[in-house]
């Protein structure tokens, strides 16, 4: 029943949403009932017991960021799309506190419209992760990405740093923050920076690298892979990218929308934004070079050495 | 019996010298295996960068006291390049050790109390000590602390353009060490300049030369050494091959 009333909803704004493509992002006009009091730090209504204009302060938490909302993949939505139309009246019943909400599957699952995204594939390994596996229920797409802002970053973004702190951040949200991190556990939160203790100066590397790029495994038809693995399986080894075939290649470098930007060669190699990774970085012409120069300076001493000898037994 | 024996190496710049030595050897080896992304069982991607960083640290302070050392105790005469005639001498050199020696010439410049160095070596020994090092430690520092170096040199990357300096000045320093090892070996014996690099005593066994090449030469080198104190006068002694 839900499904329906939600996949004609989805239908009926997609409508909508094409007709209004080609145009500046718009807040709805509809959305202004509600933002009224959402978009503010304060809000006013009127009072009916006491026949007063009252101004009181919103909670932090419910406070939606017209910009964010505007520059995410659902900016087209009224906000009655998803939430019930009940909210048109202040003070909201406390029913709708109930009220079951569509996840992104409800919406995008088995919709070939986007099937460039691999929702399903992505469900699919998702519900392997450890954070499925222990979190269960609880731990839904919702927990990393908000319906409101959610944003397609790595395969749009032009900029690695963007991406990583994007990226990260999800992460970061709950692995930084213990009120968020209960609430899909009810194991002892881990210090962060303890568990990565041995990754020198990893400050630097997680503004370099992404979480998952450590603790997914490649998946090659997902351009994000949501398997996060069990801890004892994350990358520990600095090879993994710091040698020639750095498996960043795979992960973090593999987005097209970077790649357009270089081409091979080792000035555009220099002038890339990718961060210098020691031991990945190799120039195939440096290489050839240095090694002719060390055979050359030794087949020198031998040669040296060699006549050195020789002559010496000769003059005896 | 050595005819005479020279002190030619103060026991600070010996201490100075292998302690350097092992430094280089240890940064070269660290830094091959970090550069080129070599690995396997026995070589540890981050004990490498440990052990490249301090040994780092340690050749820097030594290159310090290297570098103090050498102006207090005048050691730093030896490494003092007069430009005239520079070219020739150079080429003398060179002529000995391509075939010189193998003809059974003398040496053309042999080490004595004022002249610890031939020309081929001293300018060799200049740039590395008073560039290509000094260079290598300020990228090294650069790299250690990435927040000192300029994020964008026009539109390269700054951290990337300093690491390609810092490595290929290694690889220089590589090609230096190889080269200077093996021309240790050319002495009287092939261990006679490492025993002296461990006691500080040069041997000199074979006088005739240093009599022979004497009007040749030494005159090149006194004036080196006592131009700092003496002003230049019309009386300078001409340079050997003018
Ligand atoms: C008069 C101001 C006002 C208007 C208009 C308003 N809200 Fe609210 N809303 C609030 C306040 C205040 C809260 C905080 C909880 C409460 O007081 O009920 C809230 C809470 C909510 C919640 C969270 C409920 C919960 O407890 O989890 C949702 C969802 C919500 N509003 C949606 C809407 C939508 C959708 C609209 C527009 C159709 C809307 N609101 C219009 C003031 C308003
Ligand atoms: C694409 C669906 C969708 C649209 C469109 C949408 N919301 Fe929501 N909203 C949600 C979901 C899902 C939650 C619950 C989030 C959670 O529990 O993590 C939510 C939660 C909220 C909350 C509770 C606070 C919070 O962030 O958890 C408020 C307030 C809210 N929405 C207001 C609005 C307003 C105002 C609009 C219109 C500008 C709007 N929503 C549009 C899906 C939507
Ligand atoms: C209520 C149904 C609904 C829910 C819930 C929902 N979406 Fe959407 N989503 C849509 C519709 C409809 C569009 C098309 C909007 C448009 O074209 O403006 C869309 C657009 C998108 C797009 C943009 C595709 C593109 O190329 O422009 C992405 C990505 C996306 N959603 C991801 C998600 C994710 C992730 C979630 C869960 C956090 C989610 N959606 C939840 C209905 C939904
Ligand atoms: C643990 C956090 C996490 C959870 C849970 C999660 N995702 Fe993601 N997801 C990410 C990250 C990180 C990205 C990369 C975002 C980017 O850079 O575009 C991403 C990207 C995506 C993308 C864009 C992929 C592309 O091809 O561009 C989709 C679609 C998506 N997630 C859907 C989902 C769905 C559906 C669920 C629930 C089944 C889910 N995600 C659960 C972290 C998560
Ligand atoms: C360079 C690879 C790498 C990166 C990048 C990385 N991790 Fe880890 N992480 C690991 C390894 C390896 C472990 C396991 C450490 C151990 O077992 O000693 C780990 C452990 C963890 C744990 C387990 C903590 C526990 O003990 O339960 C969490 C949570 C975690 N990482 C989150 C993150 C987040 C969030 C990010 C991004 C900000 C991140 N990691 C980035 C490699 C990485
Ligand atoms: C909603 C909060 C939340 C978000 C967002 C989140 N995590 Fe977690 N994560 C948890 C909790 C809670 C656990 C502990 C699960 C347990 O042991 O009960 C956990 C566990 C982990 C573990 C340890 C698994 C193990 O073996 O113990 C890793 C690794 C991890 N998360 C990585 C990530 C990465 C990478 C991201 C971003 C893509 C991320 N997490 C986003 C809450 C979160
Ligand atoms: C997931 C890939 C990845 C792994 C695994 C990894 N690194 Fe890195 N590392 C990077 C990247 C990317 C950078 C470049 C960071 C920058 O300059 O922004 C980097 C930079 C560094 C630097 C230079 C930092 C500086 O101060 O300039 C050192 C040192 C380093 N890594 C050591 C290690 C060691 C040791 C390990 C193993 C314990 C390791 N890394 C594992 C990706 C990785």
């Amino acid at each position: 029943m839900l499904n329906l009333k939600l996949k004609l909803t989805c239908l009926a704004v997609g409508f909508t949403a094409m007709a209004a493509l080609a145009e500046e992002p718009l807040m709805r006009e509809e959305n202004h009932l509600c933002l009224r009091c959402h978009a503010d730090q304060t809000y006013s209504f009127f009072n009916e017991w006491t026949q007063k204009e009252e101004r009181r302060i919103m909670n932090p938490f419910h406070i939606i960021d017209t910009n964010l909302y505007l520059s995410g993949v659902h900016k087209s939505f009224s906000c009655i799309d998803c939430h019930s139309m009940d909210y048109e009246t202040y003070p909201h019943a406390r029913e709708l506190k109930l009220e079951p909400l569509a996840t992104c599957i409800d919406c995008h699952g088995g919709d070939d419209t986007y099937a460039q995204y691999h929702f399903d594939q992505i469900d699919a390994d998702f519900a392997r992760s450890v954070h499925a596996v222990k979190g269960g229920e609880h731990f839904t797409c919702g927990k990393c990405h908000n319906q409101h802002y959610y944003k397609v970053i790595a395969r749009n973004s032009t900029h690695i740093s963007d991406i990583v702190s994007a990226d990260n951040q999800m992460c970061l949200s709950c692995h930084t923050n213990a009120v968020r991190y209960r609430l899909t556990s009810v194991h002892e939160y881990p210090d962060f920076s303890t568990v990565h203790a041995w990754l020198p100066n990893h400050e630097l590397h997680f503004r370099s690298v992404r979480c998952i790029d450590c603790h997914t495994s490649v998946e090659d038809s997902l351009m994000v892979p949501h398997n996060i693995l069990p801890r004892e399986n994350a990358v520990k080894n600095c090879s993994e990218c710091h040698s020639a075939n750095s498996m960043l290649q795979a992960t973090l470098y593999k987005y097209e929308n970077l790649q357009a930007r270089e081409t091979s060669g080792l000035l555009s190699a220099i002038k890339q934004e990718r961060p210098y990774i020691i031991g990945a970085n190799q120039v195939p012409l440096f290489k050839i070079l240095s090694v002719s120069i060390l055979l050359a300076t030794l087949a020198g001493i031998v040669i040296h050495a060699l006549l050195r000898v020789f002559i010496r037994k000769k003059s005896e | 019996m050595p005819l005479k024996r020279v002190y030619f190496y103060p026991l600070w710049l010996r201490i100075w010298h292998w302690v350097n030595g092992a430094g280089i050897i240890i940064l070269i080896a660290t830094g091959f295996i970090m550069h080129w992304g070599i690995h396997g069982s026995l070589i540890d991607f981050n004990f490498a960068v440990t052990l490249h960083n301090i040994t780092g640290i340690v050749v820097t302070i030594s290159y310090f006291f290297f570098f103090i050392g050498s102006f207090l105790f005048y050691n730093s005469r030896y490494y003092r390049i007069r430009l005239r005639g520079w070219q020739t001498r150079i080429y003398k050199q060179a002529q000995y050790y391509l075939y010189g020696m193998f003809k059974g010439e003398k040496p053309p410049f042999p080490p004595t109390e004022r002249r610890k160095f031939n020309p081929l070596q001293k300018t060799s020994y200049f740039y590395t000590m008073f560039l290509i090092l000094p260079l290598i430690v300020f990228t090294g520092i650069g790299l250690m602390y990435p927040e000192l170096i300029i994020d964008r040199v026009y539109r390269y990357n700054g951290v990337f353009l300093t690491a390609m300096v810092h490595a290929a000045l290694g690889f220089l320093l590589f090609v230096f060490l190889l080269i200077h090892i093996y021309a240790s070996t050319i002495g009287y014996d092939p261990l006679a300049n490492f025993r002296s690099m461990i006691n500080g005593w040069h041997e000199i066994h074979d006088h005739p030369v240093l009599k022979e090449e004497k009007d040749e030469d030494e005159d090149e080198d006194e004036e080196e050494d006592e131009a700092e104190d003496r002003p230049v006068t019309g009386n300078t002694p001409a340079a050997p091959e003018g």
